[in-house]
Protein backbone atom coordinates (compact mmCIF):
# COMPACT_ATOMS: atom_id res chain seq x y z
CA UNK A 1 0.00 0.00 0.00
CA UNK A 2 2.92 2.49 0.80
CA UNK A 3 4.10 2.01 -2.43
CA UNK A 4 0.91 3.62 -4.21
CA UNK A 5 1.05 6.39 -1.78
CA UNK A 6 4.55 8.09 -2.16
CA UNK A 7 4.49 8.11 -5.82
CA UNK A 8 1.39 10.85 -5.85
CA UNK A 9 3.46 12.72 -3.25
CA UNK A 10 6.66 12.33 -5.28
CA UNK A 11 4.52 14.39 -7.93
CA UNK A 12 2.73 17.33 -5.47
CA UNK A 13 6.88 17.95 -3.55
CA UNK A 14 8.31 17.90 -7.16
CA UNK A 15 5.08 20.34 -8.61
CA UNK A 16 5.54 22.64 -5.02
CA UNK A 17 9.80 22.24 -6.07
CA UNK A 18 9.27 23.38 -9.80
CA UNK A 19 6.24 26.40 -8.65
CA UNK A 20 9.28 27.24 -5.64
CA UNK A 21 12.26 28.23 -8.58
CA UNK A 22 9.53 29.60 -11.42
CA UNK A 23 8.91 31.79 -8.17
CA UNK A 24 12.65 32.59 -7.44
CA UNK A 25 13.43 33.14 -10.95
CA UNK A 26 10.47 35.50 -11.37
CA UNK A 27 11.64 37.23 -8.03
CA UNK A 28 14.96 38.00 -9.93
CA UNK A 29 14.21 39.73 -13.32
CA UNK A 30 12.08 42.63 -13.52
CA UNK A 31 8.40 42.78 -14.24
CA UNK A 32 7.22 41.35 -17.86
CA UNK A 33 5.66 44.64 -18.31
CA UNK A 34 8.60 46.70 -18.36
CA UNK A 35 11.04 43.76 -20.25
CA UNK A 36 7.66 43.85 -23.63
CA UNK A 37 10.02 44.90 -26.22
CA UNK A 38 13.10 42.85 -24.99
CA UNK A 39 10.91 39.68 -24.42
CA UNK A 40 9.71 40.18 -28.19
CA UNK A 41 12.87 40.58 -29.49
CA UNK A 42 14.52 37.56 -27.45
CA UNK A 43 11.59 35.16 -28.76
CA UNK A 44 12.05 37.06 -32.76
CA UNK A 45 15.85 36.00 -32.74
CA UNK A 46 15.19 32.83 -30.85
CA UNK A 47 12.73 31.53 -33.18
CA UNK A 48 14.71 32.83 -36.39
CA UNK A 49 17.97 31.77 -34.92
CA UNK A 50 18.41 29.03 -37.99
CA UNK A 51 18.20 30.69 -40.89
CA UNK A 52 20.15 33.72 -38.82
CA UNK A 53 21.07 36.40 -40.54
CA UNK A 54 19.24 35.37 -43.49
CA UNK A 55 16.23 36.47 -42.00
CA UNK A 56 15.11 39.98 -41.75
CA UNK A 57 13.10 39.36 -38.45
CA UNK A 58 16.16 38.03 -37.01
CA UNK A 59 18.59 41.28 -38.20
CA UNK A 60 15.95 43.28 -36.36
CA UNK A 61 15.70 41.45 -33.27
CA UNK A 62 19.61 41.52 -33.17
CA UNK A 63 20.38 44.95 -33.66
CA UNK A 64 17.41 45.67 -30.81
CA UNK A 65 19.72 42.95 -28.58
CA UNK A 66 23.15 44.46 -29.33
CA UNK A 67 22.07 47.93 -28.52
CA UNK A 68 19.98 46.80 -25.45
CA UNK A 69 23.12 43.70 -24.58
CA UNK A 70 22.88 44.11 -20.74
CA UNK A 71 19.73 43.98 -20.54
CA UNK A 72 19.43 40.89 -22.60
CA UNK A 73 22.27 39.31 -20.72
CA UNK A 74 20.17 39.73 -17.64
CA UNK A 75 16.76 38.51 -18.46
CA UNK A 76 18.35 35.34 -20.15
CA UNK A 77 20.67 34.47 -17.03
CA UNK A 78 18.11 32.59 -15.05
CA UNK A 79 17.84 30.15 -17.93
CA UNK A 80 21.40 29.60 -19.17
CA UNK A 81 22.41 28.88 -14.63
CA UNK A 82 18.96 27.27 -13.68
CA UNK A 83 17.31 25.94 -16.28
CA UNK A 84 18.49 21.95 -16.84
CA UNK A 85 20.02 21.30 -20.54
CA UNK A 86 17.76 21.39 -23.38
CA UNK A 87 18.04 22.37 -27.04
CA UNK A 88 16.17 25.93 -25.93
CA UNK A 89 19.00 25.78 -23.44
CA UNK A 90 21.76 25.80 -26.27
CA UNK A 91 19.94 28.52 -28.56
CA UNK A 92 20.00 30.96 -25.58
CA UNK A 93 24.02 30.17 -25.01
CA UNK A 94 24.03 30.48 -28.93
CA UNK A 95 22.14 33.73 -29.23
CA UNK A 96 24.38 35.42 -26.41
CA UNK A 97 27.36 34.98 -27.94
CA UNK A 98 26.04 37.08 -31.07
CA UNK A 99 25.07 40.07 -29.13
CA UNK A 100 26.70 39.88 -26.00
CA UNK A 101 28.44 42.66 -24.55
CA UNK A 102 31.13 42.74 -21.57
CA UNK A 103 28.07 41.47 -18.98
CA UNK A 104 27.47 38.06 -21.30
CA UNK A 105 31.52 37.84 -21.34
CA UNK A 106 31.07 37.37 -17.31
CA UNK A 107 27.98 35.04 -17.15
CA UNK A 108 29.24 32.73 -19.96
CA UNK A 109 32.71 32.75 -17.55
CA UNK A 110 30.18 31.85 -14.85
CA UNK A 111 28.32 28.99 -16.54
CA UNK A 112 31.68 27.48 -18.11
CA UNK A 113 32.74 27.39 -14.06
CA UNK A 114 30.11 25.60 -12.84
CA UNK A 115 30.98 22.19 -11.60
CA UNK A 116 31.24 19.65 -14.99
CA UNK A 117 27.83 17.60 -15.03
CA UNK A 118 27.24 14.22 -14.76
CA UNK A 119 25.38 11.73 -16.35
CA UNK A 120 22.95 9.41 -14.64
CA UNK A 121 24.07 5.66 -15.20
CA UNK A 122 21.70 3.58 -17.59
CA UNK A 123 20.98 0.05 -17.83
CA UNK A 124 23.89 -1.77 -18.55
CA UNK A 125 24.00 -2.68 -22.06
CA UNK A 126 20.62 0.01 -22.76
CA UNK A 127 22.73 2.41 -24.60
CA UNK A 128 20.11 5.04 -23.74
CA UNK A 129 21.85 8.36 -23.72
CA UNK A 130 20.95 10.97 -21.01
CA UNK A 131 19.34 14.35 -23.07
CA UNK A 132 19.07 16.64 -20.71
CA UNK A 133 22.68 15.96 -19.63
CA UNK A 134 24.01 15.79 -22.78
CA UNK A 135 22.68 18.96 -24.02
CA UNK A 136 23.76 20.60 -20.96
CA UNK A 137 27.78 19.53 -22.17
CA UNK A 138 26.63 20.82 -25.71
CA UNK A 139 25.53 24.18 -24.25
CA UNK A 140 29.06 24.29 -22.34
CA UNK A 141 31.06 24.00 -25.56
CA UNK A 142 28.72 26.23 -26.65
CA UNK A 143 29.28 28.72 -23.93
CA UNK A 144 33.24 28.61 -24.88
CA UNK A 145 33.00 29.41 -28.48
CA UNK A 146 30.10 32.17 -27.89
CA UNK A 147 32.37 33.83 -25.85
CA UNK A 148 34.74 33.93 -28.66
CA UNK A 149 32.16 35.32 -30.80
CA UNK A 150 31.24 38.14 -28.99
CA UNK A 151 35.18 39.57 -29.90
CA UNK A 152 34.24 39.54 -33.69
CA UNK A 153 31.30 42.25 -33.40
CA UNK A 154 32.63 43.87 -30.24
CA UNK A 155 36.81 44.66 -31.53
CA UNK A 156 36.63 46.57 -28.42
CA UNK A 157 36.44 43.42 -25.68
CA UNK A 158 38.94 41.20 -27.79
CA UNK A 159 41.88 41.31 -24.72
CA UNK A 160 38.87 40.10 -22.32
CA UNK A 161 37.76 37.69 -24.37
CA UNK A 162 41.36 36.48 -24.88
CA UNK A 163 41.95 36.49 -21.36
CA UNK A 164 38.71 34.37 -20.32
CA UNK A 165 39.28 31.50 -22.85
CA UNK A 166 42.90 31.12 -21.49
CA UNK A 167 41.84 31.12 -18.13
CA UNK A 168 39.31 28.61 -19.32
CA UNK A 169 42.00 26.10 -21.51
CA UNK A 170 43.77 26.50 -18.21
CA UNK A 171 41.48 25.94 -15.31
CA UNK A 172 38.97 23.64 -17.22
CA UNK A 173 39.89 20.13 -18.46
CA UNK A 174 37.01 19.32 -20.50
CA UNK A 175 36.99 22.57 -21.90
CA UNK A 176 40.70 22.98 -22.74
CA UNK A 177 40.53 21.28 -26.31
CA UNK A 178 37.70 23.63 -27.07
CA UNK A 179 39.09 26.78 -25.75
CA UNK A 180 42.28 26.63 -27.75
CA UNK A 181 40.43 25.84 -30.86
CA UNK A 182 38.72 28.59 -30.38
CA UNK A 183 41.96 30.85 -29.28
CA UNK A 184 43.54 29.79 -32.84
CA UNK A 185 40.28 30.76 -34.75
CA UNK A 186 40.43 34.30 -33.08
CA UNK A 187 44.15 35.18 -33.08
CA UNK A 188 45.08 33.16 -36.49
CA UNK A 189 49.18 33.25 -36.36
CA UNK A 190 49.46 35.19 -32.50
CA UNK A 191 48.58 32.58 -32.01
CA UNK A 192 51.63 30.87 -31.36
CA UNK A 193 52.59 33.86 -28.95
CA UNK A 194 50.44 31.76 -26.30
CA UNK A 195 52.84 28.76 -25.96
CA UNK A 196 54.39 30.52 -23.24
CA UNK A 197 51.25 30.43 -20.88
CA UNK A 198 50.95 26.48 -21.78
CA UNK A 199 53.28 23.94 -20.56
CA UNK A 200 54.44 21.29 -22.86
CA UNK A 201 51.78 19.03 -22.52
CA UNK A 202 49.84 21.49 -25.10
CA UNK A 203 52.14 21.27 -27.50
CA UNK A 204 49.92 19.46 -29.99
CA UNK A 205 47.57 22.94 -29.75
CA UNK A 206 50.12 24.31 -31.44
CA UNK A 207 50.90 22.09 -34.14
CA UNK A 208 47.16 20.98 -35.27
CA UNK A 209 47.12 18.11 -38.09
CA UNK A 210 48.37 18.86 -41.39
CA UNK A 211 47.87 15.77 -43.86
CA UNK A 212 51.08 14.19 -44.92
CA UNK A 213 53.22 16.59 -47.18
CA UNK A 214 52.43 14.04 -50.03
CA UNK A 215 48.85 14.75 -49.98
CA UNK A 216 49.48 18.70 -50.54
CA UNK A 217 49.31 18.89 -54.02
CA UNK A 218 46.01 17.50 -54.18
CA UNK A 219 44.24 19.49 -51.36
CA UNK A 220 45.66 22.13 -53.11
CA UNK A 221 44.17 21.55 -56.37
CA UNK A 222 40.69 19.99 -54.02
CA UNK A 223 40.66 23.51 -52.80
CA UNK A 224 40.55 24.97 -55.90
CA UNK A 225 38.34 23.29 -57.47
CA UNK A 226 35.32 23.38 -54.23
CA UNK A 227 36.09 27.34 -54.76
CA UNK A 228 35.44 27.30 -58.25
CA UNK A 229 32.34 25.50 -57.72
CA UNK A 230 31.35 27.30 -54.92
CA UNK A 231 31.42 30.48 -57.13
CA UNK A 232 29.71 29.02 -59.81
CA UNK A 233 26.94 28.04 -57.45
CA UNK A 234 26.50 31.85 -55.98
CA UNK A 235 26.50 33.34 -59.54
CA UNK A 236 23.74 30.59 -60.05
CA UNK A 237 21.73 31.73 -56.98
CA UNK A 238 22.22 35.13 -58.21
CA UNK A 239 20.72 35.14 -61.53
CA UNK A 240 17.76 32.84 -60.33
CA UNK A 241 17.15 35.53 -57.78
CA UNK A 242 17.50 38.18 -60.61
CA UNK A 243 14.83 36.18 -62.93
CA UNK A 244 12.60 35.96 -60.30
CA UNK B 1 -6.61 6.24 3.31
CA UNK B 2 -5.70 3.05 1.62
CA UNK B 3 -8.88 4.21 -0.77
CA UNK B 4 -7.86 7.50 -0.84
CA UNK B 5 -4.62 6.35 -2.19
CA UNK B 6 -5.33 4.11 -4.74
CA UNK B 7 -7.50 6.81 -6.15
CA UNK B 8 -4.45 9.29 -6.80
CA UNK B 9 -2.73 6.68 -7.75
CA UNK B 10 -1.94 7.10 -11.21
CA UNK B 11 -3.23 4.18 -13.81
CA UNK B 12 -0.79 2.08 -15.22
CA UNK B 13 -2.51 3.41 -18.44
CA UNK B 14 -1.31 6.67 -17.78
CA UNK B 15 1.65 5.51 -17.07
CA UNK B 16 2.00 3.73 -20.06
CA UNK B 17 0.47 6.58 -22.28
CA UNK B 18 3.07 9.07 -20.52
CA UNK B 19 5.78 7.51 -21.72
CA UNK B 20 4.80 6.39 -24.80
CA UNK B 21 2.98 9.16 -26.36
CA UNK B 22 3.87 9.02 -30.34
CA UNK B 23 2.12 5.68 -29.73
CA UNK B 24 -0.87 6.72 -28.10
CA UNK B 25 -1.33 9.85 -30.34
CA UNK B 26 -0.95 7.31 -33.41
CA UNK B 27 -3.92 5.17 -31.37
CA UNK B 28 -6.20 8.18 -30.49
CA UNK B 29 -6.17 9.39 -34.11
CA UNK B 30 -9.74 11.32 -34.64
CA UNK B 31 -10.76 10.59 -38.60
CA UNK B 32 -7.33 9.60 -39.14
CA UNK B 33 -5.68 12.95 -38.21
CA UNK B 34 -3.21 12.03 -35.95
CA UNK B 35 -2.21 15.21 -33.39
CA UNK B 36 1.39 14.62 -33.09
CA UNK B 37 3.23 15.26 -29.92
CA UNK B 38 5.57 18.87 -29.70
CA UNK B 39 9.24 18.38 -28.56
CA UNK B 40 10.13 18.65 -25.10
CA UNK B 41 11.41 22.87 -25.63
CA UNK B 42 8.21 23.43 -26.51
CA UNK B 43 5.89 22.19 -23.63
CA UNK B 44 4.38 24.81 -21.74
CA UNK B 45 5.05 26.30 -18.71
CA UNK B 46 8.49 26.36 -19.21
CA UNK B 47 9.84 29.31 -17.88
CA UNK B 48 7.43 31.35 -20.38
CA UNK B 49 5.63 33.48 -17.78
CA UNK B 50 7.39 36.36 -20.08
CA UNK B 51 7.23 34.59 -23.47
CA UNK B 52 11.38 34.81 -23.44
CA UNK B 53 11.27 30.74 -24.12
CA UNK B 54 8.14 30.24 -26.00
CA UNK B 55 11.04 29.46 -28.79
CA UNK B 56 11.24 26.59 -31.37
CA UNK B 57 14.08 25.57 -33.87
CA UNK B 58 11.91 25.45 -36.90
CA UNK B 59 13.42 22.33 -37.41
CA UNK B 60 14.97 23.67 -40.66
CA UNK B 61 11.26 24.26 -42.50
CA UNK B 62 11.92 27.81 -44.61
CA UNK B 63 15.31 26.55 -46.08
CA UNK B 64 14.25 22.65 -46.70
CA UNK B 65 14.05 21.96 -50.18
CA UNK B 66 12.88 18.54 -50.15
CA UNK B 67 9.40 20.73 -49.28
CA UNK B 68 9.53 21.97 -52.35
CA UNK B 69 10.44 18.51 -54.63
CA UNK B 70 8.66 15.23 -55.31
CA UNK B 71 12.17 14.09 -57.05
CA UNK B 72 13.68 15.20 -53.18
CA UNK B 73 11.43 13.32 -51.42
CA UNK B 74 11.88 10.13 -53.65
CA UNK B 75 15.45 10.57 -53.12
CA UNK B 76 15.53 10.92 -49.62
CA UNK B 77 12.96 7.67 -49.29
CA UNK B 78 16.68 6.06 -51.38
CA UNK B 79 17.98 6.20 -48.02
CA UNK B 80 15.97 3.16 -46.90
CA UNK B 81 13.00 4.64 -46.07
CA UNK B 82 11.35 3.36 -48.76
CA UNK B 83 11.98 -0.53 -47.58
CA UNK B 84 11.32 0.69 -43.94
CA UNK B 85 8.31 -0.43 -41.73
CA UNK B 86 5.52 1.40 -40.16
CA UNK B 87 6.37 4.70 -41.65
CA UNK B 88 2.53 4.40 -42.88
CA UNK B 89 1.73 5.32 -39.23
CA UNK B 90 4.06 7.85 -38.88
CA UNK B 91 3.06 10.25 -40.88
CA UNK B 92 3.53 8.48 -44.92
CA UNK B 93 0.25 10.49 -45.40
CA UNK B 94 0.56 14.07 -44.08
CA UNK B 95 4.85 14.12 -44.26
CA UNK B 96 4.47 17.53 -44.67
CA UNK B 97 2.02 18.51 -42.35
CA UNK B 98 3.32 22.00 -40.22
CA UNK B 99 2.12 22.50 -36.77
CA UNK B 100 -0.29 25.28 -36.93
CA UNK B 101 1.24 26.84 -33.60
CA UNK B 102 4.78 25.87 -33.86
CA UNK B 103 5.30 25.87 -37.75
CA UNK B 104 7.09 23.28 -37.10
CA UNK B 105 7.51 19.98 -39.36
CA UNK B 106 5.58 17.53 -37.52
CA UNK B 107 5.16 14.34 -38.56
CA UNK B 108 8.06 11.89 -37.44
CA UNK B 109 8.25 11.18 -40.97
CA UNK B 110 8.60 14.78 -41.55
CA UNK B 111 11.28 14.89 -39.13
CA UNK B 112 13.21 12.39 -40.41
CA UNK B 113 13.46 13.61 -44.19
CA UNK B 114 14.80 16.99 -42.40
CA UNK B 115 17.56 14.82 -40.78
CA UNK B 116 18.40 13.29 -44.01
CA UNK B 117 18.41 17.14 -45.74
CA UNK B 118 21.26 17.88 -43.55
CA UNK B 119 22.93 14.74 -45.59
CA UNK B 120 22.09 15.30 -48.98
CA UNK B 121 21.49 19.62 -48.86
CA UNK B 122 25.60 19.78 -47.16
CA UNK B 123 26.37 18.71 -50.89
CA UNK B 124 26.67 21.45 -53.32
CA UNK B 125 25.07 18.61 -55.98
CA UNK B 126 21.90 17.45 -53.41
CA UNK B 127 19.78 15.20 -55.04
CA UNK B 128 22.17 15.38 -57.88
CA UNK B 129 24.72 13.45 -56.32
CA UNK B 130 25.42 9.49 -57.61
CA UNK B 131 25.40 7.86 -54.55
CA UNK B 132 25.97 4.25 -56.61
CA UNK B 133 29.59 4.79 -57.20
CA UNK B 134 32.22 2.79 -55.36
CA UNK B 135 32.67 4.35 -52.60
CA UNK B 136 36.53 4.26 -53.44
CA UNK B 137 36.24 6.78 -55.74
CA UNK B 138 37.37 9.79 -54.33
CA UNK B 139 37.71 11.57 -57.31
CA UNK B 140 34.10 11.80 -57.42
CA UNK B 141 33.84 11.69 -53.89
CA UNK B 142 35.81 14.44 -53.32
CA UNK B 143 34.97 16.13 -49.80
CA UNK B 144 33.92 13.85 -46.57
CA UNK B 145 30.18 15.04 -46.95
CA UNK B 146 29.78 13.56 -50.37
CA UNK B 147 31.20 10.37 -49.16
CA UNK B 148 29.03 10.46 -46.53
CA UNK B 149 25.98 10.65 -48.20
CA UNK B 150 27.01 7.75 -50.35
CA UNK B 151 28.20 5.53 -47.47
CA UNK B 152 24.59 6.32 -45.76
CA UNK B 153 23.32 5.23 -48.74
CA UNK B 154 25.06 2.61 -49.76
CA UNK B 155 25.43 0.78 -46.37
CA UNK B 156 21.68 1.49 -45.48
CA UNK B 157 18.97 -1.67 -46.21
CA UNK B 158 15.97 -0.55 -44.03
CA UNK B 159 15.12 2.79 -41.82
CA UNK B 160 12.28 1.88 -39.60
CA UNK B 161 10.19 3.94 -37.43
CA UNK B 162 8.85 3.11 -33.88
CA UNK B 163 6.71 4.84 -32.03
CA UNK B 164 8.12 3.36 -28.72
CA UNK B 165 9.86 5.34 -26.11
CA UNK B 166 12.78 3.42 -24.95
CA UNK B 167 13.89 5.07 -21.86
CA UNK B 168 15.15 4.51 -17.96
CA UNK B 169 12.21 5.24 -16.37
CA UNK B 170 8.75 7.07 -17.24
CA UNK B 171 8.86 10.29 -17.41
CA UNK B 172 12.65 10.11 -18.01
CA UNK B 173 14.72 11.70 -20.79
CA UNK B 174 17.59 9.13 -20.46
CA UNK B 175 16.33 6.97 -23.73
CA UNK B 176 17.61 4.94 -26.23
CA UNK B 177 17.48 7.39 -29.70
CA UNK B 178 17.58 4.86 -32.34
CA UNK B 179 18.93 1.13 -32.60
CA UNK B 180 20.43 -1.14 -35.34
CA UNK B 181 20.49 -4.63 -35.78
CA UNK B 182 22.94 -6.17 -38.61
CA UNK B 183 23.34 -9.35 -39.75
CA UNK B 184 25.53 -11.26 -42.10
CA UNK B 185 23.23 -11.31 -45.27
CA UNK B 186 22.35 -7.97 -45.02
CA UNK B 187 19.04 -7.68 -43.29
CA UNK B 188 19.76 -5.11 -41.12
CA UNK B 189 17.84 -2.45 -40.41
CA UNK B 190 17.53 0.11 -38.15
CA UNK B 191 14.67 1.38 -35.66
CA UNK B 192 14.42 5.27 -34.87
CA UNK B 193 12.28 5.60 -31.59
CA UNK B 194 10.44 8.65 -30.38
CA UNK B 195 13.11 10.32 -28.82
CA UNK B 196 14.62 10.30 -32.17
CA UNK B 197 11.86 12.08 -33.79
CA UNK B 198 11.03 14.91 -31.04
CA UNK B 199 13.57 15.32 -28.50
CA UNK B 200 17.11 16.16 -30.87
CA UNK B 201 17.16 18.85 -33.25
CA UNK B 202 17.69 17.84 -36.92
CA UNK B 203 21.55 18.19 -36.79
CA UNK B 204 22.13 15.82 -34.55
CA UNK B 205 19.25 13.92 -35.87
CA UNK B 206 21.36 13.58 -39.32
CA UNK B 207 24.91 12.64 -37.44
CA UNK B 208 22.80 9.86 -35.60
CA UNK B 209 21.76 8.22 -38.64
CA UNK B 210 25.55 8.09 -39.95
CA UNK B 211 25.99 6.61 -36.60
CA UNK B 212 23.92 3.75 -36.62
CA UNK B 213 24.45 3.21 -40.38
CA UNK B 214 28.27 2.70 -39.30
CA UNK B 215 26.82 0.30 -36.82
CA UNK B 216 25.04 -1.34 -39.63
CA UNK B 217 28.15 -1.49 -41.85
CA UNK B 218 30.79 -2.95 -39.27
CA UNK B 219 28.31 -4.74 -37.54
CA UNK B 220 29.83 -4.46 -34.28
CA UNK B 221 27.93 -2.53 -31.22
CA UNK B 222 29.61 -0.45 -28.61
CA UNK B 223 31.89 -1.82 -26.26
CA UNK B 224 31.35 -2.24 -22.82
CA UNK B 225 33.80 0.02 -21.37
CA UNK B 226 32.70 3.17 -19.21
CA UNK B 227 32.56 6.86 -20.93
CA UNK B 228 31.30 10.16 -19.33
CA UNK B 229 28.10 9.11 -21.70
CA UNK B 230 27.40 6.29 -19.34
CA UNK B 231 26.71 3.63 -22.19
CA UNK B 232 26.79 3.50 -26.18
CA UNK B 233 30.82 3.91 -25.74
CA UNK B 234 33.64 3.35 -28.15
CA UNK B 235 36.58 2.26 -26.25
CA UNK B 236 39.05 4.36 -28.70
CA UNK B 237 38.84 6.59 -31.88
CA UNK B 238 40.53 4.12 -33.61
CA UNK B 239 38.31 1.77 -33.56
CA UNK B 240 37.08 3.23 -36.74
CA UNK B 241 33.34 2.77 -34.94
CA UNK B 242 30.19 4.73 -34.74
CA UNK B 243 31.40 7.30 -32.53
CA UNK B 244 34.02 7.97 -34.88
CA UNK B 245 32.42 8.06 -38.07
CA UNK B 246 29.47 10.80 -36.74
CA UNK B 247 32.57 12.79 -35.20
CA UNK B 248 34.01 12.88 -38.60
CA UNK B 249 30.41 14.06 -40.05
CA UNK B 250 29.78 16.80 -37.94
CA UNK B 251 33.05 18.04 -38.67
CA UNK B 252 33.25 17.89 -41.92
CA UNK B 253 29.99 18.99 -41.61
CA UNK B 254 30.78 22.29 -39.49
CA UNK B 255 33.68 23.03 -41.74
CA UNK B 256 31.39 23.90 -45.12
CA UNK B 257 31.73 27.58 -46.32
CA UNK B 258 30.39 30.72 -44.12
CA UNK B 259 27.78 30.91 -47.58
CA UNK B 260 26.22 27.50 -47.69
CA UNK B 261 23.11 27.61 -49.41
CA UNK B 262 21.55 25.05 -46.39
CA UNK B 263 24.11 25.33 -43.73
CA UNK B 264 23.64 28.34 -41.75
CA UNK B 265 25.93 30.04 -39.09
CA UNK B 266 23.54 28.29 -36.61
CA UNK B 267 23.52 24.92 -37.98
CA UNK B 268 27.49 24.77 -37.96
CA UNK B 269 27.90 26.24 -34.45
CA UNK B 270 25.37 23.28 -33.21
CA UNK B 271 27.81 20.85 -35.35
CA UNK B 272 30.53 22.15 -33.71
CA UNK B 273 29.36 21.80 -30.00
CA UNK B 274 27.96 18.34 -30.46
CA UNK B 275 31.74 17.20 -32.00
CA UNK B 276 33.23 18.36 -29.18
CA UNK B 277 30.55 16.86 -26.58
CA UNK B 278 30.68 13.85 -28.28
CA UNK B 279 34.23 13.36 -28.24
CA UNK B 280 33.77 14.06 -24.55
CA UNK B 281 31.12 11.66 -23.45
CA UNK B 282 31.21 8.69 -26.00
CA UNK B 283 35.06 7.26 -25.94
CA UNK B 284 36.37 5.17 -23.03
CA UNK B 285 39.64 7.28 -23.99
CA UNK B 286 39.27 10.41 -24.95
CA UNK B 287 40.50 11.16 -28.65
CA UNK B 288 43.46 13.26 -29.31
CA UNK B 289 41.94 14.24 -32.62
CA UNK B 290 39.92 17.56 -32.23
CA UNK B 291 38.28 19.59 -34.38
CA UNK B 292 41.20 21.74 -35.34
CA UNK B 293 42.77 18.96 -36.91
CA UNK B 294 40.05 18.37 -39.43
CA UNK B 295 39.99 21.06 -40.83
CA UNK B 296 40.66 19.39 -44.52
CA UNK B 297 38.21 16.52 -44.52
CA UNK B 298 36.41 18.46 -47.38
CA UNK B 299 39.33 18.30 -49.42
CA UNK B 300 40.85 14.35 -48.72
CA UNK B 301 37.83 12.21 -47.71
CA UNK B 302 40.12 9.55 -48.28
CA UNK B 303 42.62 10.97 -45.57
CA UNK B 304 40.46 10.91 -43.06
CA UNK B 305 38.41 7.49 -44.30
CA UNK B 306 41.51 5.47 -44.73
CA UNK B 307 43.98 6.91 -42.35
CA UNK B 308 42.18 9.02 -39.68
CA UNK B 309 39.82 6.89 -38.71
CA UNK B 310 41.77 4.16 -37.76
CA UNK B 311 44.88 6.53 -35.97
CA UNK B 312 45.14 7.06 -32.71
CA UNK B 313 48.27 9.77 -32.83
CA UNK B 314 47.34 12.64 -35.72
CA UNK B 315 51.55 12.55 -36.05
CA UNK B 316 51.82 8.73 -36.59
CA UNK B 317 48.82 7.66 -39.15
CA UNK B 318 48.39 4.01 -40.54
CA UNK B 319 45.92 2.91 -43.16
CA UNK B 320 43.19 0.99 -41.96
CA UNK B 321 42.99 -2.86 -41.98
CA UNK B 322 39.78 -3.18 -44.20
CA UNK B 323 38.89 -0.19 -46.20
CA UNK B 324 35.59 1.77 -46.12
CA UNK B 325 34.01 -0.61 -48.87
Amino acid sequence: MMGKVWLPCLVVIGAVGVLAIQSMGAADAPPCAERRPLNHHLSQAIAHLDPGSRSPEYRESLAYLKLHAREAVTALSGQLLREPGSFGKWQVTYLIGEFGDESAIDLLRIFIERPKPQARPAREGSHATDIPYSEEMTSRFQAVASTARIASHRPELHDQVVQTLVATAQGIPFLKDSAMFELQKLLGDEFQSLRSYFGPEHARHFEPFMPPPEWQGLLARRMEKHRREEQALRENRGSLCQAE
Amino acid sequence: MGALAYMLMPSCSMLADADDTLCFAIADAKGGVVDWPDEEYLEPGYNNDCGITENHECDHCDLNPWFQSQDAQDYIEGFGLAQGHNWDDLGRADVMTVNAVTKEIDTPLGRTYNAYANLVYANPEGIELDRSRALDDFEYYDSFLKWASAYVSQKTYRINGNCNRDCETVFSKHCVIARTVSGPFRNDYTDLYQTFFYDLDAVWRASTIVHEVSHARDGISHDACACNNGSACDSRWSRNGANTHELLWLAAYHYTPEDHPFITPARRARAAALFNTRRELMFCETPQWQLGDLRSINELPEVYVEQVACSEDPSNLYYCIFLAN
